[in-house]
């Protein structure tokens, strides 16, 4: 930041010649003269100028220059302006000046002495430069000191959040192991039962009959790891806005009816059966992967929570959208938790004592019916099963993950 | 693992159904006697039916928590209780649920998932 550091200086003088003559002596580089030719002109200037001296003639008709010191005095914005009083030698030594204390006074004596004027006006501009200088610099440092507070905020602010994110991840890994080692105990308990019937001989727990109950159970277990892990890292790559759809033309009825198939065991073990209303076909521009992720989610949840009766999903398409409503008749949801269960790491209550996860399920499922273009809902009341309605445009306009963030 | 010292009879408190019932297989298989119960519940009325030498309580049941079955089987019971109460839980010791609580509670604490030798050292620990 460049410094001002001109000077002005204000000379008062009733006579035209003095005036001039003065200026000669005291312009130069960086100083701006001011001349006044009365007392009344003199506090004109001063109140539109920030003056670095005052030369005053004492002698003036009307308003004299000790009457005007005294005014300048008396006023905030000029009562420390340095002040040299110009005068006949001994004529006006009598006068009693009020106003030393407030600020710098000298005199200069008649005939002016030149090297007298220029050195006594050096002393003062030089001074004030120095005082305006150092105004600057603590203003400068005002700023800096006001900069730095609010950077130390900031960082505190940034630090803040980064604990907060730090502690979620955290609690994230937390319960995300805590999630696979259920699976995992299942699957390792039955691995070490084998080698303990292997190592006694007896194989007749391997017999042909026993074999798809144990193999489905620990495909369930398997199932289930997979799908933590794929919700992990789903809402890792919503969380970079990295989840994108791929649409291509999809049969959606197709597509049910092979994922109503390949849950048909899990639907059997739930004590279930998941039965599928679907016209002969529905085609689309959707992302296949995804979808089906949504129709495995929605027909997973209803079997979870669904109470062991059947659960009922039906497609159909109007106005150049797809239905897909999926309904159980299980625990269903209270109104006060029907817009929550959409949320991340949201789960009711109910449904922590009805089956482990992480509460993702939802989350992802909504994110990508809305790259789709789509929306979901649900009714429900509890006691009396839910009710989840899928809307997908046929065409789904392909949009990243932030364009859809709720 | 498959050294069976003394028989115990354990009582073993897990929703996961199909690992409550593997538990019981593989400690049936070792000579020892189980009972499966799938909630507090059921866990309390066959502790008052039946008497256990120890019990497998997995910290997160759907009615009441696993600390708190382990409270009333210590105090209700009057010595009649489990002798030896293990729990059994997807955190580790210092993450579960209840902390310094369920540490006094317990004898000990096993992390999912779940080695066989490591409970066959504790049910054969120390009378």
């Amino acid at each position: 930041m460049p410094i001002d550091v001109e000077s002005k200086l204000l000379i008062v003088d009733d006579l035209p010649e003095n005036l001039l003559a003065l200026e000669a002596l005291i312009r130069g580089p960086g100083r701006a003269v001011y001349r006044a030719s009365s007392a009344e002109e003199a506090l004109a200037l001063l109140l539109d100028h920030e003056f670095a001296l005052a030369i005053l003639d004492v002698q003036m008709p009307g308003m004299n220059g000790f009457e005007l010191a005294e005014l300048m005095r008396g006023t905030e914005r000029t009562r420390h302006i340095p002040i040299i009083f110009v005068t006949a030698a001994g004529r006006d030594s009598n006068y009693a000046f009020q106003g030393y204390e407030s600020g710098a006074v000298d005199f200069l004596y008649k005939p002016l002495d030149p090297h007298a004027v220029t050195g006594k006006v050096n002393v003062f501009v030089d001074l004030h430069c120095h005082r305006k200088a150092l105004r600057h610099e603590m203003n400068a440092l005002a700023v800096a000191n006001q900069k730095q507070e609010e950077l130390v905020q900031q960082l505190r602010h940034t630090q803040g959040e980064l604990e907060r994110a730090v502690r979620m991840r955290d609690d994230f890994m937390s319960m995300v192991s805590h999630e696979l080692r259920t699976p995992l105990n299942t699957l390792y308990l039955e691995t070490q039962l084998r080698q303990v019937q292997v190592s006694r001989g007896k194989l007749e727990s391997f017999a042909a009959d026993r074999l798809p109950a144990m193999i489905e159970r620990d495909q369930r277990q398997i199932r289930n790891m997979v799908r933590l892990i794929d919700d992990m890292l789903d809402v890792t790559r919503m969380r970079r806005d990295a989840l994108s759809i791929q649409p291509k033309p999809v049969d959606l009825a197709a597509l049910a009816r092979a994922v109503v198939e390949g849950l048909k065991q899990q639907a059997e073990a739930a004590g279930s059966v998941i039965a599928l209303e679907a016209p002969g076909e529905l085609r689309g521009v959707w992302d296949e992967f995804r979808i089906e992720q949504v129709l495995t989610n929605l027909l997973t949840n209803a079997l979870r929570y669904g109470g062991g009766k059947p659960v009922e999903m039906m497609l159909w398409e109007r106005d150049g959208t797809a239905h897909i409503t999926v309904r159980d008749q299980g625990i269903g949801i209270a109104p006060e938790d029907q817009e929550r269960i959409f949320e991340q790491f949201e789960r009711t209550d109910d449904s922590r004592k009805h089956a482990p996860g992480l509460g993702l399920g939802l989350f992802i499922t909504r994110k990508i019916v809305g790259l789709h273009g789509g929306r979901i809902e649900v009714e429900s009341r509890p006691g009396e099963g839910a009710l989840f309605h899928v809307e997908l445009p046929l065409q789904a306009a392909a949009k990243t993950a932030t364009q859809v963030r709720a | 693992m498959l050294e069976s010292l003394l028989p115990v009879n354990v009582l073993i408190v897990d929703d996961n159904e199909a690992a409550a019932d593997l538990l019981q297989e593989l400690l049936t298989l070792q000579d020892h006697t189980a009972r499966c119960t799938y909630t507090a519940q059921q866990a309390m009325d066959a502790a008052a039916e039946e008497r256990f030498d120890a019990a497998l309580i997995d910290l997160t049941l759907p009615d009441f928590p696993g600390t708190e079955v382990a409270r009333r089987l210590r105090s209700a019971a009057a010595g009649r209780g489990p002798r030896l109460l293990v729990a059994i839980s997807g955190f580790s010791e210092e993450e579960a649920a209840g902390g310094a609580a369920a540490q006094n509670l317990f004898d000990h604490h096993l992390q999912k998932p779940i080695d066989m030798g490591e409970l066959t050292a504790i049910l054969s620990g120390p009378r």
